[in-house]
């Protein structure tokens, strides 16, 4: 009975102090907010991320879906489709092995036929007009259509050239319906119908086991129940349907597992995962400091109430409930508030990160997962009960007389004795009122230096983005021309080389001022001997020779070439004598010194057939004979074919022309004057999209936008919480001004009484406050500094296009607002209190 | 010499029938060099009356004379510096600043004057008042009877008009209530220092050369003239 009355009396005690309390119980609430904030946006940006890369990976593959059956017959279709383990199944027919229509090569297209199933689960279900019927309905993806010209107009018209087994057949069809491409991926899809499939039921034999043709095979994609164990699922209905895992075995049917579900336990790579573990932790770091301050400053303030509260009987434990219990009232208010604008944010702030991987440009949609609300909502409460933890304990252990006679926040002041005598003077005072509550300073100051040192750190990031690293590893003059295939790694030699109307057009445009031609080719055959190659058994060509890649570089390329060792003599080049060979670089632009075969000063022998005819065996196979003149960084997208050879060597244009009649131009680059560069970037652009849709380019204004958007997330994300945790380090600063001024009321009071004034009192309040941001600017520095120089430095040294660059200007600007800051909040906080008149301040002591 | 003179010094608070009159009428001269006790139950507005002449409230109406000086026609900033050299404090919660040690609070009003403090006459204070060992002590480890001490020569230090001491003994045990009134009393006498002290305690006042009986806000007894 005693125990239920006592529980109530407790609960309506804490509500009932709870609710006078409001300036406390506001700032509180903001404080637990923000934290809650802070965990909600960091979880909604890491499960987003993570949500988004699954989804962008899966519409990358083509579809969804949790194993995939590939080039089955309807048969085996039949036979798979009913085992229990399958939730759902997809059938999804290959029409054609190729759709040839011409202005497909920049971006192919492919004809299947999807049913429900499939259409769902490939993304491809039309959001305008219906889904295909009659045999000559289709529908296709925006991108498809645009690129073939097709209005998007139900019942237009559309030619379609289909490879069958290497015959090509034209049909035509309507448009029926249609869906927005994704921008991820970048295979355009025609679908059937059904009636289609019937009316071509002999041609849509599956006969990939035979021929490896494509046409008529079937692709299933299949739906488990959840994503567990999706191999021994996907293993268990292929051989209880009766096939085999066995590749050499007849009933084989080819299988795999979608990987991006096996990618969950991912391994994020290690940047990332210290990011997200050191941001969780600077959290709980920052949201304890102000929430244990908030909490600590009011258990002092209210100290004579849980004096009073022990002298007519409640015990410590009851006090510490009665503080938790607000607690968690705050935090039932707060918490909320933190979630929803934390999942906002978090949500707007996942594109920024989705950027900076392979799949930029998706659309993603972050769903409101239970987990990061749980999550965050439980470490935000976590955080609440440690920082409440230590005042609980401070206001249980008050001793009831003690709290009586409390004057504010130092009743356990260690010291006795004090050897000075100007301790009057304000600043003096100032200094000494600092000292009251120690713990409680230094933890405003360490708050606020937080934030400043997190604001100079992303100044820092971003300075130290070295844009001209960046560009240079994937642009080495301001454009690149070329045959839109050398883009998709598929450059051979002549029937895909860049064409002279192109490149003539390109010199005549305004603004250009040099270009050159890279000849090369995988055609060409070149190769090479190497004696101390002996283990290499493939690429080699019936004489036994190496196979080579040779570049042949006009004056601009051959000048731009990056020397590694020997030396770049054009004069000895020129001579015919002399040839450079080419080292890959790494990730970090750093030459793979043995990725080269031969030393500066050996011979090399080249050989290569040449002649004209198509028949190889009809050429000449010429032998020739060069010195290595020196070694060069292969750049991979400027001046290489955009695949990985084992030996590759360069040459001036006109020297690789004497041994290759038809020589190939791989690319051209070129350099144009500074304020022309977006004109030609609008000519290239039409110019590809209409004169010439066979060609491309790339462009230094492109990697451009690519490099500033990974600045940007960095600044947007890195600004975005230290803005955020400057707010909890101004608050934290604000509640313990004005904590301090609201304790010590009555002392002032007293002050004033004999005899300072209030022009005295508010210097001393200035004099504090300016001690506070004194500190914090020093420890700002200093820590600032050592940080920048130790682990922000390490960490620019694991990205490769950032080179650090130390700056602390950012910190300097900041500094004379933080102190102009530190001299107002304490003028602003006591004018705000210094409303009763001496005595009645006096009197709240008696 | 009239240090201290009040006329007609009304305090209310609140309107019609509700009006508390803390103060009603109060007519008072108090010579220099007295010990005047004012002596009241609670409720009597003895604390009002200490607290309007230490210029710490203004009356409702009526004046107050410190020293020659109408202290109520000095704006508030102006009563302040007054009061910080005319007038002397003496709480009965002590109230010193707990971050200075004895001698930065004896010396407190001095410095906040901007003033050098007379060492001569502080010696004579502290060894007055036995404080010579505690001088470097910090407030939090002095008994109460010697924070009291330390409270009066604070008060003493600026050599005001004149000391109000509002229940200086109220919060100490007998002896030493009897050691600080003593010294109240010494002081007095030594420095020629005029002290109007507060009290509910008849026995306390009797160290005084003066009684003044207040109840209801007015003087009922006692020589207030």
């Amino acid at each position: 009975m005693i125990k239920v009355k006592n529980q109530k009396a407790i609960r309506n005690l804490a509500d009932k102090s709870f609710r006078a309390n409001k300036a406390r119980n506001l700032i509180a609430i903001m404080a637990i907010a923000l934290t809650a904030l802070l965990f909600t946006t960091i979880f909604t940006m890491g499960i987003g991320t993570v949500e988004g890369i699954q989804q962008a990976s899966m519409r990358q593959a083509g579809g969804d879906g949790h194993a995939i059956l590939k080039y089955i017959t309807d048969e085996e279709f039949n036979n798979v489709k009913d085992h229990p383990l399958i939730k759902e199944i997809a059938y999804n027919r290959m029409l054609s092995d190729g759709v040839e229509n011409e202005e497909f090569l920049k971006r192919r297209a492919e004809f299947w036929y999807y049913d429900d199933v499939g259409l769902k689960l490939g993304f491809s279900e039309p959001t305008s007009g219906h889904k295909p019927v009659a045999e000559n309905e289709v529908i296709a993806d925006t991108k498809t259509l645009q690129v073939l010209g097709i209005p998007l107009e139900v019942g237009a018209p559309l030619t379609l050239t289909l490879e069958i087994r290497g015959v090509e057949v034209r049909r035509e069809f309507i448009l029926a319906g249609w869906w927005e491409s994704d921008p991820v991926f970048n295979v355009g899809k025609i679908i059937a119908s059904r009636t289609y499939v019937d009316a071509h039921l002999d041609e849509l034999q599956n006969t990939y086991k035979v021929d490896n043709s494509f046409t008529g095979a079937t692709v299933a994609y299949i739906m488990f129940e959840n994503s567990s164990n999706l191999e021994g699922k996907l293993e268990k209905v292929i051989t209880d349907s009766g096939y085999s895992l066995d590749e050499n075995t007849p009933n084989y049917l080819e299988h795999n597992v979608n990987w991006s579900y096996l990618s969950t336990n991912f391994g994020m790579d290690a940047g990332t995962l210290i990011a997200l573990l050191s941001g969780l932790l600077l959290i709980v770091l920052t949201g304890y400091l102000i929430i244990y301050n908030i909490f600590q400053i009011s258990v002092i303030r209210d100290i004579r109430f849980y004096g009073l509260l022990k002298t007519i009987g409640t015990t410590g434990t009851q006090i510490r409930r009665i503080i938790r219990r607000q607690a968690l009232i705050l935090s039932a208010i707060g918490i909320p508030i933190g979630l929803i604008i934390g999942f906002f944010i978090g949500k707007a702030l996942v594109p920024f990160l989705m950027n900076n991987t392979n799949y930029a440009g998706s659309m993603v949609s972050v769903s409101p997962s239970p987990l990061i609300f749980a999550g965050a909502a439980l470490f935000a409460v976590i955080t609440v009960l440690i920082s409440t933890f230590k005042p609980g304990r401070i206001a249980a252990a008050v001793s009831p007389v003690e709290a009586v006679r409390y004057t504010g926040g130092d009743s356990k002041q260690n010291r006795k004795l004090k050897k000075s005598t100007a301790g009057g003077k304000m600043p003096r005072m100032a200094l000494a009122n600092l000292g009251r509550n120690k713990i409680r300073t230094v933890l405003v100051v360490i708050s606020m230096s937080l934030s400043l040192v997190l604001f100079n750190t992303v100044f820092t990031l971003s300075r130290s983005f070295d844009m001209d690293k960046f560009l240079s590893k994937f642009v080495d003059t301001d454009f690149l021309i070329a045959h839109a295939e050398y883009f998709q790694y598929n450059f051979f030699g002549p029937e895909n080389q860049t064409t002279e109307s192109f490149i003539q057009a390109v010199e005549a445009q305004p603004g250009f001022e040099e270009g050159g031609r890279l000849y090369g080719g995988r055609e060409e055959q070149f190769a090479t001997e190497d004696e101390n190659n002996t283990t290499k058994q493939y690429n080699r060509n019936s004489n036994g020779d190496l196979m080579a890649m040779v570049y042949g570089l006009e004056d601009l390329p051959l000048h731009r070439l990056e020397l590694i060792d020997g030396e770049l003599n054009y004069a000895k080049l020129a001579t015919g004598k002399y040839i450079l060979e080419g080292v890959q670089l790494d990730d970090n632009s750093v030459p793979e010194m043995d990725t080269a075969h031969f030393d500066v000063g050996e011979t090399v022998m080249l050989h290569n057939y040449k002649g004209t005819s198509d028949t190889f065996a009809d050429r000449e196979y010429t032998t020739q004979e060069y010195t290595v003149l020196g070694h060069v960084a292969i750049k991979y997208y400027a001046n290489s074919d955009r695949n990985r050879w084992d030996y590759n060597f360069y040459l001036p244009a006109d020297i690789y022309k004497t041994m290759v009649m038809q020589p190939a131009v791989m690319s051209y680059a070129f350099n144009v004057s500074d304020d022309q560069e977006a004109t030609m970037e609008r000519f290239l652009q039409s110019y590809t999209d209409s004169m010439e849709p066979v060609m491309n380019y790339t462009s230094k204004l492109t990697s451009l936008k690519e490099y500033s958007g990974m600045q940007r997330t960095v600044v947007m994300i890195g600004g975005a919480l230290s803005f955020i945790i400057g707010l909890i380090g101004i608050l934290n600063f604000v509640n313990a001004i004005l904590t301090s001024i609201l304790t010590r009321r009555q002392e002032f009071a007293m002050l004033q009484s004999i005899g300072m004034t209030r022009k005295q009192l508010r210097r001393m309040l200035m004099f504090e406050g300016f001690y506070y941001t004194l500190a914090t600017c020093a420890l700002s520095l200093v820590f600032g500094t050592v940080f920048s120089l130790l682990i922000v430095k390490s960490f620019c040294g694991l990205l490769w296009f950032v080179s650090y660059h130390f700056i602390l200007w950012p910190l300097l600007i900041v500094l004379p607002f933080l102190i102009v800051l530190g001299v107002l909040i304490p003028l602003l906080s006591y004018a705000m209190t210094d409303k009763q008149s001496i005595v009645e301040r006096l009197r709240e002591a008696e | 010499m009239t240090i201290l003179e009040t006329t007609n010094l009304k305090k209310y608070y609140g309107s019609g029938d509700t009006t508390v009159k803390a103060l009603d009428g109060v007519d008072l001269i108090v010579e220099n060099g007295e010990f005047v006790a004012i002596v009241g139950t609670s409720g009597s507005g003895k604390s009002t009356l200490l607290h309007m002449l230490g210029g710490l409230d203004r009356p409702s109406s009526g004046t107050v004379t410190v020293d020659g000086k109408e202290i109520f026609l000095l704006k508030d900033e102006e009563l302040t510096i007054f009061r910080r050299r005319k007038i002397g404090f003496v709480f009965q919660n002590y109230n010193l600043v707990p971050v200075l040690n004895v001698y930065e609070n004896i010396v407190l009003p001095i410095q906040l004057d901007g003033n050098e403090p007379d060492t001569e006459y502080l010696n004579q204070i502290i060894r007055t008042l036995g404080l010579e060992s505690k001088v470097h002590n910090l407030p939090n480890n002095l008994s109460g009877g010697q924070q009291q001490r330390v409270a009066i020569a604070r008060a003493l230090s600026a050599k005001p008009a004149i000391i109000l001491a509002d229940e200086p003994t109220g919060n100490l045990d007998s002896k030493t209530s009897q050691d600080v009134l003593g010294l109240l009393k010494v002081t007095s006498e030594k420095f020629s220092q005029t002290i109007v002290m507060i009290t509910h305690n008849e026995e306390i006042a009797q160290l005084a050369d003066r009684i003044i009986h207040l109840e209801d806000g007015k003087i009922v007894g006692g020589e207030g003239q």
